[in-house]
């Protein structure tokens, strides 16, 4: 058995428009150093906008997924927040939940800053 | 009002997240949004288990899956939950699963006028302190 005591974490999920992924994600690394994150594709519906009853149709959207420590989660939430532009209509929606166990991952000194 | 600096945090939010069978999604989305849900996102993906120990040579349950994530208000997740329950006959072997994980916080478009509301309504508790 292993006895090794993984730190707690959060778990960053932002769905965003389609193509607006990449972007953010470069600017999260530039700017953040994160480097534990994935992107992958979805559709979503949504009320309002495109339809008065019900959901409206489907559009395309990016979902990227962000592991952080407990010290970085809000500094980075609130950079996605604003980055991507959330606050504004049609933008998207970033949430964060808890993680029992997180492995570290910490890039080997030579790549980083690359 | 929202000028895009501040960030309005939404807590007591709530996602349900839902794998079933390739094709199912679309009618999940709608009853969740029946029962009060603002909306859903879906995107594809491929299951591995249960496929093997039903039917004949593990035909009957597609392995191409559709994984529904919705997120909803504490107050709602019990009616929404139970509404995707029934409407995708979870009840029965093989036809998914679903689980709710508690979000810490989230963050979305909040229309001006529900803004002004909250404000309205905190100003007024704080003047009955």
């Amino acid at each position: 058995m292993i006895d090794v005591r993984f730190p707690t974490g959060k778990l960053i999920t932002c769905i965003l428009p389609q193509g607006h992924a990449l972007g953010l994600m470069e600017k999260l690394k530039k700017e953040k150093g994160i480097t534990t994150m994935s992107f992958h594709h979805a559709r979503g519906a949504g009320r309002g906008g495109h339809s008065r009853r019900g959901i409206g149709h489907y559009v395309e959207n990016n979902i990227i997924t962000i592991a952080v420590s407990d010290e970085q989660a809000d500094d980075i939430f609130e950079f996605i927040f604003l980055e991507a532009g959330i606050s504004e209509d049609h933008r998207g929606i970033v949430f964060m939940e808890r993680l029992n166990m997180l492995t570290p991952f910490e890039l080997p000194d030579e790549l980083k800053g690359k | 009002m929202n000028n895009g600096n501040e960030i309005y945090v939404l807590t007591d939010v709530s996602l349900i997240t839902c794998i079933v069978q390739r094709g199912l999604a679309d009618d999940i989305v709608n009853a969740a949004s029946e029962a009060g849900a603002q909306g859903g996102t879906v995107y594809f993906a491929r299951g591995y288990g249960i496929r093997e120990r039903l039917g004949t040579l593990g035909v009957a349950i597609e392995a191409e899956k559709e994984v529904i994530m919705i997120v909803v208000s504490d107050e709602q997740a019990d009616r929404v939950f139970e509404m995707i329950y029934t409407s995708a006959k979870l009840h029965t072997p093989g036809m998914g699963i679903m689980f709710v994980t508690r979000l810490e916080k989230a963050a979305t478009y909040i229309p001006p006028e529900v803004i002004r509301n909250l404000e309205r309504k905190r100003s007024e508790g704080d003047a009955n302190d």
